[in-house]
């Protein structure tokens, strides 16, 4: 059984790309080495308890990874563009309510949280409830935040948050396909392929900027208070 | 206070149209300039997308002095708010689905009248899925060996439909584990989940957010875990989210009894962002 599992992944590993993490360009669809990350590309997505208040929630997508300090003040968020957060709070895996934000004219909206009019991969503006506007905050501008209703709203390029030896993983693992037989690119110092971390690694993102949605939430909005734990993820989707 | 001055023109002008009947009346005297008659245009037909402010566009309209006053009606009848309704180019937000009405008259100088609409047709398209992310790196990673159908195809892949990628996480963990000597048939994590579980558990691609404990990515106390509480408990922006997936991927269930090997996989040397997050919203850092 292992064993045909093992075939199974060489077999399906006919074209092996470097590809980038966390979840940067990690697929040619959103993303590539040689078209670079797509406003649709999501790199991380976080869902933490509020620094500022243990009553409230925070959602983060951040998308078009890698962006070098010198092209960040000439991207901009896409009106034809939604990102969407999604909450389960009756464990079915499927979402019971989304905060949507879309943006308009330098501003970007936020909805929600509000039940959506249907779950799954298509998503009509639901904008019938809960309504949030920020301006767009420029390249080098200080943050503009954007409330309602105890909600919090911010849209606009960041540092991005996430930090990893990528390439040293990418070597460590290489190693592993090309013991199984599949191809993947040669080592990255020319001779063998890594089997461990540097101590210290080396940062593959410092430096690089996001385009970033944030939204604050009050926890009682996230299914009320007989809901205690919730499951949440984040989808970018095109008009 | 410019509602008051409009009514002012309105009776001025009812004034003047009397006056101008009854000089009608005196055939003889053709003195009297003829009245100009304004021209109103209320712009072109529209259509926008939901949200969109609409900025109105009644510069066409001819006559001297023009006197603009604009009414809107939403699509479901109920009057709408217009900014600079008293000016040739107003706005409003898009807000309802459906068709928006603007009725413009324009009143000139003699203060004769005219009128014209135009529509807006609001609509509320529909977005279609193109990325879907909980974990971190779960494509990156589980898909590393995969082709562009295998990766594209993932990030459309809605949660409640994850598990039907647990069989292909499960040979990558399988096949990490065998490279650096593991049995991947006994192996089990810090979690004390065996392969199978965890990659189950990481097929289904949500973050477990807990509102009552601390979030947490990795283990807050490895002495006693409880999961989605103290472990895989939302996703903090300081959480070493890459050392986590070490851990649970390469490190075992016995920290204090680690080959080389494992010692040299468990983490990637990075234990920290470049820059240092903010206290206040919105928390990520300036950027470079």
């Amino acid at each position: 059984m292992k064993k045909k599992l093992l075939i199974g992944i060489a077999v399906i590993a006919t074209v092996m790309t470097v590809v980038w993490a966390a979840d940067h360009i990690d697929a040619p669809a959103v993303g590539s080495l040689a078209d670079g990350s797509s406003d649709t590309d999501i790199t991380d997505f976080y869902a933490f308890e509020s620094p500022t208040s243990s009553d409230n929630y925070v959602f983060v997508c951040n998308v078009q990874g890698l962006t070098a300090p010198s092209a960040t003040g000439g991207i901009s968020f896409n009106e034809d563009v939604m990102y969407e957060f999604n909450i389960d709070t009756d464990a079915d895996n499927v979402e019971d309510l989304v905060i949507q934000t879309i943006f308009r004219d330098g501003k970007v909206l936020s909805f929600g949280p509000v039940a959506p009019s249907a779950a799954g991969t298509s998503s009509k503006i639901e904008n019938a409830g809960t309504r949030t506007e920020a301006e767009i905050t420029a390249y080098q501008a200080s943050a503009s935040v954007g409330e309602s209703n105890g909600i919090k709203l911010f849209a606009g390029p960041r540092d991005d948050p996430f930090f990893m030896d990528f390439f040293k993983f990418v070597d460590i693992v290489n190693g592993a396909g090309n013991s199984l037989g599949i191809e993947v690119p040669e080592p990255s110092d020319g001779t063998a392929y890594a089997t461990s971390f540097d101590t210290p690694g080396a940062d593959t993102f410092a430096g690089t900027n996001v385009m970033s949605v944030v939204v604050e939430v009050p926890k009682d909005m996230i299914g009320g208070s007989s809901v205690t734990s919730f499951n949440a993820w984040a989808e970018s989707k095109r008009r | 206070m410019k509602n008051l001055n409009i009514l002012s023109l309105l009776l001025l002008s009812g004034l003047f149209l009397m006056v101008s009947c009854n000089d009608d009346d005196d055939d003889d005297d053709d003195m009297t300039p003829e009245p100009e008659q304004p021209t109103a245009a209320a712009g072109n037909d529209a259509t926008v997308d939901l949200e969109k402010t609409v900025t109105l566009n009644g510069a066409a309209s001819v006559g001297t002095g023009l006197v603009y006053a604009w009414v809107l009606t939403a699509p479901d009848g109920s009057a709408a708010a217009l900014t600079g309704g008293d000016t040739a180019s107003p706005t409003f937000v898009a807000s309802q689905e459906g068709t928006y009405v603007a009725d413009l008259m324009v009143t000139n100088a003699d203060g004769n009248s005219a009128t014209d609409m135009v529509s807006v047709v609001v609509e509320n398209p529909t977005y279609a899925l193109e990325d879907q992310m909980g974990r971190p790196a779960i494509n990156t990673v589980f898909n590393f060996f995969g082709d562009a159908d295998t990766k594209n195809g993932y990030n459309s892949t809605l949660p409640a439909d994850g598990s039907a990628n647990a069989t292909a996480f499960e040979g990558i963990l399988d096949a990490l584990q065998g490279y650096i000597g593991l049995d991947s048939d006994t192996y089990a994590n810090v979690l004390g989940l065996d392969n199978t579980t965890t990659a189950t558990v990481l097929s289904t691609d949500v973050l477990n957010c807990n509102k009552s404990a601390a979030t947490t990515y990795g283990p807050s106390d490895l002495s006693n875990i409880t999961v989605f509480e103290n472990v895989l408990n939302g996703r903090g922006l300081s959480n070493d989210v890459v050392d986590v997936t070490l851990i649970l991927t390469f490190a075992g269930d016995d920290l204090a009894n680690l080959s080389d090997l494992q010692s040299g996989l468990i983490g990637d040397g990075v234990a920290a962002n470049d820059v240092s997050f903010s206290t206040d919203f919105p928390y990520l850092a300036d950027p470079h």
